[in-house]
């Protein structure tokens, strides 16, 4: 829980080190919102500018604007420290990806919320592979066909429904708060 | 989305919602259509105007906790919308917090492709397939057994809910 702490720290990051693309400018900042029962924080991870789409090493999944390290960082291997080495090293970088693994363990329990929504298949990189819980629902919309839904078939029907829309009609006492939960989930 | 009162929806706007001008608007490429209202005239009225605009394949949650499911229903079968009667128990507070009880029911594959809604509005969701109307709140009977469930004694989902709405 100590890298929670360290999401405190804002911090951002200029040039990658290891030249994989642009440069990028990663956000960490406190998230005030409480889920179930943890207080979570909220990661932003800004792309300022793009690069031709390239393919995950190890999904081959489309990682559109980002390069296929940073896909293996937000991507493949959320799980590995190592990964944010990869991508440029620094402290800095370094505890956005610890943090992320933090949101990430949140994000299973339907706790994470990207800043904006542009910006999520960007932060979310493009490869399906080893991403775990919610975290991989706003994946599937974006790349549907690299998804784990796609390739398990019509029985994994939560990832696929993460590509569609809701209409909700009715956003009063209860349609407000019920609409808000939605659209933290990736709807 | 859309709401009656468009200000209210204003500030979902700013947290990423699209904000409608018109019921069918709202509706127009949504693969679920969810209803909030406060009842069955207001389901009705709203959903007149933009049940012809409802994407065929779409599936209409209605989560309001009225009884007149009966014309709801029939709304939607006359459009060819799939139709799933899923009221929810709770209270603004639980609704914040994503805790509501979701009582479905409605065709099983639409139960299923609804699943991921009802984890993000509810903490427990139980129904029954096939029947729209059963989620009404006077059948909160076991599914398995027929009996009226206790708390001690959760048979089936519907049994759950029962137990988890009583405390």
């Amino acid at each position: 829980m100590a890298s929670i702490e360290q999401a405190d720290q804002r911090g951002v990051v200029g040039e990658d080190a290891d030249d994989v693309g642009p440069a990028r400018d990663l956000a960490v900042e406190a998230l005030p919102r409480v889920g179930r029962d943890v207080t979570v924080r909220r990661v932003a991870m800004r792309v300022k500018a793009t690069q031709s789409a390239q393919r995950c090493e190890h999904c081959g999944a489309d990682g559109g604007a980002l390069g296929p390290r940073a896909n293996h960082e937000v991507g493949c291997a959320t799980s590995s420290v190592d990964a944010a080495q990869q991508i440029g090293g620094g402290g800095a970088v370094d505890r956005f990806v610890r943090q992320g693994q933090v949101d990430l363990a949140f994000a299973e329990r339907g706790a994470l919320r990207p800043v904006e929504r542009d910006e999520r298949w960007r932060w979310q990189g493009g490869c399906a592979r080893d991403i775990s819980g919610s975290f991989r629902r706003p994946l599937a919309r974006h790349f549907p066909e690299t998804s784990r839904s796609a390739r398990a078939g019509p029985g994994r029907y939560r990832d696929r429904l993460m590509a569609e829309r809701v209409g909700f009609l009715g956003t009063g006492i209860m349609g407000a708060p019920m609409a808000r939960n939605l659209l933290k989930s990736g709807f | 989305m859309w709401n009656r009162t468009p200000d209210k929806a204003r500030v979902l706007a700013a947290e990423g919602a699209d904000l409608a001008e018109t019921p069918a608007d709202a509706v127009r490429e949504a693969a679920f259509v969810i209803t909030m209202l406060t009842d069955a005239v207001a389901v009705l009225a709203v959903m007149g105007q933009a049940a012809e605009s409802v994407p065929r394949g779409a599936v209409w949650l209605r989560t309001s906790m009225d009884t007149d499911v009966e014309r709801v229903a029939g709304l939607a079968k006359d459009h060819g919308i799939t139709f799933v009667n899923c009221p929810v128990i709770g209270n603004r507070k639980t609704a914040k917090r994503g805790r509501l009880v979701v009582l479905a029911s409605g065709p099983g594959d639409a139960l299923d492709r609804a699943q991921p809604v009802f984890d993000a509005i509810g903490s427990k969701t139980g129904g029954r397939p096939g029947d729209p109307h059963v989620a009404r709140g006077e059948r909160l009977d076991c599914g398995d057994c027929g009996e009226p469930p206790r708390p001690d004694k959760p048979h089936s989902a519907l049994g759950v809910l029962a137990q988890s709405a009583c405390r």
